[in-house]
């Protein structure tokens, strides 16, 4: 009798050692460590399969020196630590992790390195650190794997230890984080011109030896062809049948009782007509029609305006000048002028 | 002859402890019971509660009463091993002893509970109610105990008048555990139901031609719920729209949308209308957008901007991010685009 007694508490005590030895295994944190608070990682790319930062910050619950710290990636928050599922694919040795810096507040002295031998882990170690860990210690590291599968929370388990080979637990936390996927936004821009002109009839009056025949009208003009674009005219001096009025092939200014056919882009003053160039768009003049006061009309056609880059709008104003002298044959006198934007993609 | 002998001893037997505890001449109290305010074993400063009818001689005045507590009703009583009244208190002067005033506590025997008033020269009537607290509980879980409840006509707990007896009990306490992990919630995608991550697909935002008279828009959804304790912060990052060396504006101020300008911004408002896009966020989680891409028809693209995030743990919520994208007359044609990235951040 006093033997089978025996034999049950030996039963006993064996079943108590193997129930304590299953929890040490599946509850490594469960032994005499404190939890870590304000524990957060912030991952610099959640997209699965890259290398990327991980920032921890934490605060330990004990005062003992820290020697060594584990990052530990794991498919779930406890028990035995696994990277079959949800954290498989991360790894701290391929490409390789590195320290971004120095830790901070986990005590002074010597130097922090990473041992990435473990490549489940992000761990570092520093044999000579002394001194007490205070609140809001920082870890970052750089070159971090992130585990293969999108959309999918994993854990880090973080744990202190007061020996420099992860061996005597401190303190222990865990986060949760997550891989997400990436969004790939997407636009295209066609190729644009807009050109348009505000009047197809300027009327410049009748004329006479001692005033200028002036009239105007408005081109808008825009495009996102690289090379921006080129803004010509094409057309006759002014004729009357037979007759006709000199076209000024040089710029120059107006004179009255002589006979000139003019344009430009500009606000005048002499005689006053016109407007400058407007809008936000970079388009200009070309020269011979850049200048205010100063007027040119080449009959074989000439580049008015232009810009070199893509541009939004700007409105130019053309102004037409006419002079007459005394031998001007009466008449009615026109022209059609033909205006024509080139662009370059 | 010897059987009817036999029966007799028998009965003797079985009606003795009764007739030991209960004292000469004393009647029974009905209507009993002694309340614990918590059953726990081994606990302090409990609360005992003595209820009864009217007792049964309503013509002695009561000048002490007292609970004796013992591990079972028999001539020799045991005290529960831990109870203990010592440190007992009255928490009200009892009612239905005669006088309501005048009742002190007697501690002098710790397995009793006991009061007194020498000076009560008044008859008790109607039911009692006698009130103890900082009562210690005996220390032996699920254990059935007795509390012999007696009145007596002298304040020495000496010449009882009525007496009843109660069975109580300690019990065991059940600790129900449950262990809940950190939880992060997070996936991106264009489509999604409710707030559920494993329907989530699609990774494609296309918003079409750009034009300077229509602005082009899409949308891209993201779930996000946490037990952080300060909750989490959902960051984007990335570049603004491109096609090799030209670029859309990243609207980096903030502001509305314009057409005919060169634009690029988000939102997680829930009533944009200049353009029309995006919907309301979803879910019973209490995490919203930033104020910076929170408000309707207000567009704005930093990369590492905070979109959204929560103070607190959450339930999951789905947030729908509106892109919008204009162009001016000078933007270069191609294929723009640009990858984000969502990044959570939960705080344990």
């Amino acid at each position: 009798m006093i033997k089978t007694t025996f034999k049950i508490k030996i039963y006993r005590v064996i079943c108590g050692l193997l129930v304590a030895v299953m929890l040490l295994i599946y509850y490594p944190g469960l032994a005499f460590a404190d939890q870590i608070s304000s524990r957060s990682v912030v991952m610099g790319s959640s997209v699965a399969s890259v290398n990327t930062t991980y920032n921890f910050t934490f605060t330990v619950a004990q005062t003992t020196t820290v020697k060594s710290v584990k990052f530990q990636a794991c498919d779930d928050a406890s028990g035995l630590c696994t990277q079959s599922g949800v954290a498989s694919g991360f790894s701290s040795s391929t490409p390789g992790a590195s320290l971004s810096g120095q830790p901070t507040n986990l005590g002074s002295g010597g130097t922090w390195t990473i041992d990435n031998t473990d490549t489940t882990a992000l761990r570092i170690k520093n044999s000579s650190n002394t001194g007490s860990p205070s609140s809001a210690i920082t870890v970052n590291f750089s070159n971090v794997h992130n585990p293969s599968a999108t959309n999918s929370t994993f854990f880090i388990r973080i744990t202190t230890y007061s020996d420099d080979a992860w061996t005597t637990e401190i303190d222990s936390g865990t986060v949760a984080t997550s891989t997400a996927g990436q969004v790939t936004v997407t636009a295209s821009v066609n190729e644009t011109l807009t050109f348009t002109l505000s009047s197809s009839t300027v009327a410049l009056g009748t004329l006479s030896t001692s005033t200028t025949g002036a009239g105007t009208s408005l081109m808008t003009v825009a495009t996102n062809a690289i090379s921006g674009y080129s803004l010509s005219y094409s057309g006759d001096t002014l004729k009357s049948g037979s007759n006709t009025i000199s076209a000024m092939s040089a710029m120059t200014t107006s004179s009255m009782n002589s006979k000139q056919f003019g344009i430009n882009l500009m606000s005048n003053a002499t005689p006053s007509i016109g407007s400058d160039v407007s809008g936000t768009g970079n388009g200009t003049p070309t020269a011979g029609y850049d200048t205010a006061n100063n007027f040119k009309f080449n009959t074989s056609g000439d580049t008015i305006a232009s810009a070199s880059t893509p541009t939004n709008s700007n409105t130019f104003t053309t102004s037409y000048i006419a002079n007459i002298d005394g031998s001007t044959a009466p008449g009615n006198y026109s022209t059609t002028i033909t205006y024509v934007a080139t662009v370059n993609f | 002859m010897s059987s009817i002998k036999y029966f007799i001893v028998v009965i003797l037997v079985i009606i003795f402890p009764i007739i030991i505890i209960s004292p000469a001449g004393a009647e029974q109290i009905s209507g009993r019971s002694i309340t614990l305010s918590s059953s726990e074993s081994n606990a302090s400063d409990i609360t005992y509660t003595l209820l009864t009818d009217a007792l049964p001689t309503s013509t002695t005045p009561v000048k002490s009463m007292e609970i004796k507590f013992c591990t079972s009703i028999s001539e020799s009583c045991t005290t529960p091993s831990g109870f203990s009244s010592s440190l007992s208190t009255l928490a009200s002067q009892p009612s239905g002893l005669g006088a309501t005033s005048g009742w002190t506590v007697n501690t002098s025997t710790t397995g009793s509970l006991r009061i007194v008033n020498v000076s009560n020269s008044t008859n008790p009537s109607g039911p009692v109610s006698v009130i103890w607290s900082g009562v210690h509980n005996p220390q032996i879980a699920n254990q059935t105990f007795y509390g012999i409840v007696s009145t007596y006509s002298d304040s020495a707990w000496t010449t009882a008048i009525d007496t009843g007896s109660v069975a109580l009990s300690t019990s065991s306490q059940i600790q129900v555990a449950l262990s809940v992990k950190e939880t992060l919630t997070f996936c991106t995608g264009t489509s999604i139901t409710n707030q559920n991550c494993g329907t989530i697909s699609g990774d494609q935002v296309n918003l079409g031609t750009g034009s300077t008279t229509a602005t082009a828009t899409g949308t891209s959804v993201f779930a996000v719920g946490t037990n952080g304790v300060t909750g989490y912060s959902v960051m984007v990052t990335g570049n603004t729209l491109r096609s090799g060396g030209n670029s859309i504006t990243a609207m980096s101020s903030g502001g509305a949308s314009t057409v005919n300008s060169s634009q690029f911004g988000i939102n997680l408002a829930d009533n944009n209308t200049t353009p029309a896009v995006g919907a309301t966020k979803t879910g019973s989680g209490t995490g919203t957008a930033t104020l910076n891409y929170g408000t309707d028809d207000n567009f704005r693209f930093v990369s590492g901007d905070t979109v959204a995030s929560a103070s607190g743990s959450t339930s999951s919520n789905t947030f729908t991010v509106s892109y919008i994208a204009n162009i001016d007359a000078s933007t270069p044609p191609g294929a723009y685009n640009t990858s984000l990235k969502y990044t959570a951040t939960a705080n344990f």
